[in-house]
């Protein structure tokens, strides 16, 4: 599990990711495709990554999101091993996965593969090293649909070319709470970097958690659209360290207060919601931070923002109506947070 | 399949005529499509009302569809402008005039700069090398560095020969 690692700079950044689009050529690409050439996609990249006889081919599992339950889904939806347009999808898809579930393969989403690698905290140049050897893996097998002019061609004309989408995952609670966030986002947007909520495009910026990823896919390399994802990332980065430093000498009794309350209320809850818990969770991040909550640490509360979402916890306790799922997320908290029991 | 009009070619443009309630529907590949004067000869559709003028003259209550298909997987051209998505491969050659101006506004380029897959033919592996060098070069003449700039312009020279060959 990706979360459950310790990551570089994880007191701002949650996870990194990097996912390739892949076609096969000559196949007409998902939506236009017969049901028999879907499931003979899936079965060519099954065999292609589980008989490629190298030393994480074993650790692959397939599942069939056909047969897949709506909370299965949404669970993995929360882990990020899918997409919310494959819980959506019709037709036969699914997702291989592995490496400790750090690589998920999604088969026939808008692309017949969006291969992606997720690891905890900031590794950027890491992620790609691993998502690459995949697509190496992978290409020995199957002929991409590739153009000498258009690169990687792709159902959406945003992903041709490099077919790549980086995205750092960033808690911002200082730069959000301070309203600096806004500029940021006019600023970095201008530079081909886009800025969006935590389930992508479109959602909302729950928490303050916010996914920064490369615009740009025609026309760039690999490697400069990296290093390039890589120069916002590090000044967000610092500027949320230095908002959350300001905010702490300036205004030490007050914030310490409202941090205090807010770890109170997570650790000692009988019922929290998860729009509760996603209020609160900015404090208790700044909190650890500063060194004002110090029994956890930062890969605990990347965990509960994984674990405590409705479908993590519904599989935990086997329950479906939303105060059982209420009362089970305060009394994991209560646990973790060794508060009352 | 083929073309109405020739019987030889795939159809790929496909319309509809409606004159005074009588409707018309064609199935045509875009060389007939040119001669009909539904294409101009760069592949643009011909406007509505110039089509009109030709086809039908001025009469009233005249109306018409018209679509481009990708020859392949028939999506159309109402359907891209829609979804922004292809169907397949093929369409990006298919709609590569739509596609343009696309590209430049939502990706600021045209040319694929990246990745090579292991299979790409050995010119395009040496036209991706002669790119990033231009983009050196360029980047040596703003800085006013001949002596760099010098070395890549021939580096570059001996790539294109490599080429030629091929």
């Amino acid at each position: 599990m990706w979360y459950k690692s310790a990551g570089n700079d994880n007191d701002v950044v949650i996870s990194t990711r990097l996912r390739l689009a892949r076609n096969f050529k000559g196949l007409n690409f998902p939506g236009k495709m017969s049901d028999e050439e879907a499931d003979s996609v899936i079965e060519k990249v099954k065999n292609a990554v589980v008989n490629s006889g190298t030393a994480i081919s074993d650790s692959f599992k397939y599942i069939d999101l056909r047969k897949a339950s709506n909370i299965q889904k949404l669970f993995f939806l929360e882990e990020h091993l899918i997409s919310s347009e494959m819980i959506e999808g019709k037709g036969p898809r699914g997702v291989l996965t592995g490496y400790d579930d750090k690589i998920s393969i999604m088969i026939n989403e808008e692309d017949h593969i969006r291969m992606q690698c997720i690891l905890g905290g900031y590794d950027l140049y890491g992620a790609y090293d691993i998502i690459n050897k995949i697509d190496n893996i992978i290409e020995e097998q199957i002929d991409y649909a590739f153009s000498e002019k258009y690169g990687y061609l792709t159902k959406c004309p945003t992903n041709v070319g490099t077919g790549m989408r980086a995205s750092v995952m960033l808690h911002l609670p200082g730069l959000s709470i301070t309203g600096n966030i806004s500029n940021i986002v006019a600023a970095v947007n201008k530079l081909g970097i886009t800025v969006r909520g935590l389930y992508g495009e479109g959602s909302q910026a729950k928490a303050y958690i916010y996914q920064v990823s490369n615009q740009v896919t025609l026309g760039i390399s690999e490697e400069d659209t990296l290093s390039k994802l890589k120069d916002v990332v590090d000044m967000l980065i610092e500027k949320e360290r230095e908002v959350c430093k300001t905010l702490y000498e300036n205004n030490l009794l007050a914030f310490k207060d409202k941090i205090a309350r807010a770890y109170g209320v997570l650790s000692n809850a009988y019922v929290m919601s998860s729009e509760e818990f996603m209020n609160l969770i900015p404090y208790a991040r700044m909190g650890v931070n500063m060194h004002i909550i110090d029994n956890i640490d930062s890969i605990m509360l990347n965990t509960l923002l994984v674990e405590l979402q409705p479908a993590h916890v519904a599989m935990q306790a086997d329950v479906d109506s939303d105060l059982r799922r209420d009362e089970k997320r305060a009394e994991i908290l209560r646990e973790r947070l060794k508060g009352r029991v | 399949m083929l073309c109405s009009r020739c019987m030889q070619r795939e159809a790929n443009v496909f319309f509809s005529k409606n004159i005074n309630g009588k409707k018309e529907e064609y199935k045509v590949c875009d060389v007939c499509a040119k001669d009909m004067g539904l294409l101009s000869n760069t592949g643009v559709m011909v406007s509505m009302s110039d089509f009109i003028g030709q086809f039908v003259g001025k009469g009233i209550g005249n109306s018409f569809e018209q679509t481009f298909a990708c020859p392949k997987c028939h999506t159309t051209i109402e359907e891209f402008s829609k979804t922004s998505k292809f169907g397949c491969g093929e369409c990006y050659e298919a709609f590569k005039n739509e596609l343009s101006p696309m590209l430049k506004r939502i990706q600021g380029n045209t040319e694929h700069m990246g990745k090579l897959p292991s299979r790409a033919k050995e010119s395009s592996i040496i036209k991706k090398k002669i790119n990033q060098l231009k983009a050196k070069l360029s980047d040596a003449v703003e800085k006013e560095n001949f002596e760099l700039a010098a070395k890549l312009r021939d580096e570059i020279k001996e790539l294109s020969k490599d080429i030629e060959k091929e």
